[in-house]
């Protein structure tokens, strides 16, 4: 991989890394420097990832520095502030969205914090960036059935964290 | 409604997982079949459906959150900009492998050395020092050794190629101040002309 080819991989996907890195973590601080650190890894590592495979290289290598993070306890216990500003910043109501469906939005971006790592790993890649069930499996490492179960396990908190939280769906 | 599976009537529990299994993809005929008969009959059920459609709807609402400008400008310092600031080369081989090669290097270049310096040394059978290099020069000559190597091994740890090519500036001057003399070199010439007179 050349320079030009990693500039053209770096812009397509930055913004992915960083909001996974973002979800995952809460902290906004923390993931700016997971996805620096991620997107400077792949240039450590162009000789041996194919531009084919970078977006999974590069999602796997994020999953597993914000993992480090977590272990390491480097990330704050409630969620930070400035995600649910920066949520309310884009998820404005509109006339295609409604006030209830941004009061749950921003409940569901706190509760995605209780879930267990694997857990939440899981839902931010299939529910917020859309990725297939195959990737996902790829990346995390797991099988489809595990992933399928995790992702199930995944929605039920949720849900009831919601309803516990006062929003109903 | 936050029932928990192992609680609920066996044929909730079969519709709930056959409503997430369809959010991961249609069911078949008959599964899909039994679960809309269940759902016509079980209004905790059709909520439980609505609940994971809106969990659903507002995850996939969440935004994109776009990585600052001063970031992306950090990680272009950290990667192409630090490469086109020397030359385009080749990704690094694995640590272990650069760490070989170094040490590699560093022996031959000690064996050259040696080299040269029992080529050029006059011919007696006593110590060093006889041989035309005072204690203090060899003294020298293994600091200086010992500095270089340790320059190699601070390169290997920042592991880049800009990093060789600063320490290609150092450790040659450090080379040079080695008193060794070379084939033609004044130092050499002066060393004949001393053992000439003798």
């Amino acid at each position: 991989m050349g320079g030009e080819e990693y500039e053209r991989l770096v812009l397509r996907h930055k913004d992915r890394v960083h909001s996974y890195a973002a979800w995952m973590l809460h902290d906004l601080d923390e993931a700016r420097d997971v996805a620096q650190e991620a997107l400077v890894r792949l240039w450590m590592h162009r000789a041996k990832v194919d531009a084919k495979t970078a977006s999974s290289w590069l999602l796997r290598t994020t999953h597993n520095l914000c993992i480090d993070r977590m272990r390491r306890g480097k990330v704050r216990p409630q969620a930070d502030p400035e995600v649910l500003t920066v949520l309310e910043d884009r998820t404005q109501p509109g006339p295609e969205r409604s006030a209830h469906g941004h009061q749950v939005a921003e409940a569901i971006a706190a509760a995605l914090k209780v879930l267990s790592s694997r857990d939440r790993a899981a839902v931010v890649m299939r529910e917020v960036q859309g990725m297939s069930y195959h990737e996902i499996s790829d990346v995390l490492g797991i099988p489809l059935g595990t992933l399928k179960a995790a992702l199930h396990r995944a929605r039920d908190r949720l849900r009831t964290e919601l309803i516990g939280a006062g929003v109903r769906p | 409604m936050t029932d928990r599976p192992d609680t609920l009537p066996r044929a909730c529990a079969a519709a709930r997982e056959a409503i997430q299994h369809r959010l991961d993809g249609p069911l078949d005929a008959e599964r899909s079949a039994t679960l809309g008969e269940h759902l016509t009959r079980c209004a905790d059920c059709r909520d439980y459906q609505r609940d994971l459609r809106c969990v659903q709807d507002a995850l996939s609402s969440l935004p994109e959150l776009r990585l600052p400008d001063e970031t992306l400008e950090q990680v272009w310092s950290r990667t192409v900009r630090d490469e086109q600031t020397f030359s385009r080369t080749p990704a690094l081989p694995r640590r272990g492998f650069r760490l070989v090669y170094a040490a590699a290097a560093v022996a031959v270049l000690g064996v050259v050395l040696i080299f040269w310096g029992s080529r050029n040394a006059p011919h007696t059978t006593s110590g060093s020092a006889d041989a035309g290099y005072t204690e203090q020069q060899i003294e020298q000559a293994r600091a200086e050794l010992g500095r270089v190597l340790s320059l190699t091994s601070g390169a290997i740890d920042r592991g880049t190629w800009s990093a060789y090519r600063v320490l290609a500036g150092k450790v040659s001057p450090a080379l040079r101040r080695i008193p060794v003399r070379l084939p033609g070199s004044s130092a050499d010439r002066k060393g004949d002309e001393r053992r000439s007179q003798t």
